[in-house]
């Protein structure tokens, strides 16, 4: 009886090892994933790495009951852009609050020279172009520009259809278009 | 053609704009966080331990329900004294007794008796012995006997058993004689048909 359970025991030391093990093998592959997908909604590195952070916090408390352990990177995604959004609208009510001026000019640093000016305002028009769109479309423009991701990459990351992915993008890419030539007049 | 090139170079730009990297010290700390975090549950175990906490207050439910009995409507009760303990029932002397009434029932409500039970260090004790359902005449009549065997008015010693083991004596049987039947005389009978009339 005794040596059953020792053997149980060790059964479970031994799932758990591999349980963190596995965790932290996706953490590394996916650390900047995450964080990027954060600061594609939040544009600071700090409140993307805490995002990033937490979504990762969350994922390893309910790890041990994702069946379906290839579909992490998904699972991630969603979380982290999720509690972006979240973030950035704390944010927003925080600053309305505070009677601060969110400008994303002074976020994107001081410019010196004519033409860093010129990239920082191409810069902050292409966000506001990115952030005006609806979130589906928004998430999709953004997984296509991290890391070169492909469109069968992305469709797995949003467990959507390829051609789902290619309408999207092309919706994506129309809107942005006409978002920024309306802001270049 | 154009049309391919605005989207590359579209793609381009925006894969410029997320192209940042967290600080080197973004894993270690998500490393640190996750570490704070409490081990993840077993599923099995909640539910486990879910289970036989709802089969836990189901028994403690079935065991601590009141029971109902049916009420004694013909008969009363009362508590059923141990035998091989000394009891002294208070029960009202026979003279005091009520007499016998023709009705057969009566509907009293039942009055458990309390019993004292003493033992040798002089202590009394109160025992709460479960109800019996007993026929009122049948309480009425074992109280007379009771009080009877009390007072001495019968003998109730028990007669000894018999020796199984001692030897039985077989008494020897008288002689068996002869019986003589005298022989039944026919004649007479047939004359004394012959004159009638």
């Amino acid at each position: 009886m005794h040596e059953r359970a020792d053997c149980l025991a060790s059964d479970f030391v031994t799932v758990d090892e591999d349980l963190a093990r596995e965790f932290e093998a996706r953490l590394v592959e996916s650390s900047t994933l995450a964080f990027r997908v954060a600061f594609s909604v939040l544009r600071q590195r700090e409140d993307a790495e805490d995002v990033a952070q937490e979504a990762f916090a969350k994922a390893y408390r309910s790890f041990r009951q994702l069946r379906e352990r290839d579909r992490f990177r998904a699972w991630l995604v969603r979380m982290a852009f999720r509690m972006a959004i979240d973030r950035q609208r704390a944010n927003k009510r925080r600053l309305v609050r505070e009677g601060v001026e969110a400008g994303l000019q002074a976020r994107l640093g001081s410019a010196t020279t004519g033409d860093t000016v010129l990239a920082n305002e191409r810069a902050e028009q292409l966000w506001l172009a990115i952030d005006a769109l609806p979130e589906k479309l928004r998430l999709v423009i953004v997984l296509a520009g991290i890391q070169g991701h492909d469109i069968r990459e992305v469709a797995t990351l949003l467990d959507v259809p390829d051609g789902t992915v290619k309408s999207r993008l092309f919706l994506a890419r129309q809107q942005l278009k006409e978002r920024l030539s309306w802001m270049n007049r | 053609m154009d049309e391919q090139m605005n989207d590359a170079s579209f793609d381009r730009e925006i894969e410029s704009l997320l192209a940042v990297e967290p600080s080197p010290e973004f894993v270690a700390r998500v490393r640190a966080r996750v570490a704070e975090e409490p081990e993840p549950r077993r599923w099995w175990t909640s539910w486990t331990l879910a289970v036989a906490g709802a089969v836990a207050v189901v028994i403690l439910a079935v065991i601590a329900w009141p029971s109902r009995e049916p009420a004694a409507s013909v008969t009363t009760a009362i508590p059923a004294p141990r035998i091989s303990e000394i009891v002294e029932p208070v029960t009202p002397p026979i003279a005091s007794l009520p007499p016998a009434t023709s009705q057969a029932v009566r509907r009293e409500t039942p009055t458990p008796i309390a019993y004292a039970v003493t033992t040798s260090g002089d202590r009394v004790i109160d025992i709460d012995l479960p109800a019996v359902v007993l026929a009122e005449n049948e309480v009425r009549t074992f109280a007379t006997l009771v009080a009877s065997i009390r007072q001495r008015r019968f003998d109730v010693a028990v007669p000894a058993a018999p020796d199984l083991d001692a030897p039985i004596e077989i008494k020897e049987l008288p002689p068996v004689e002869p019986i003589e039947i005298e022989p039944i005389v026919k004649l007479a009978v047939l004359q004394a048909e012959g004159e009638r009339p």
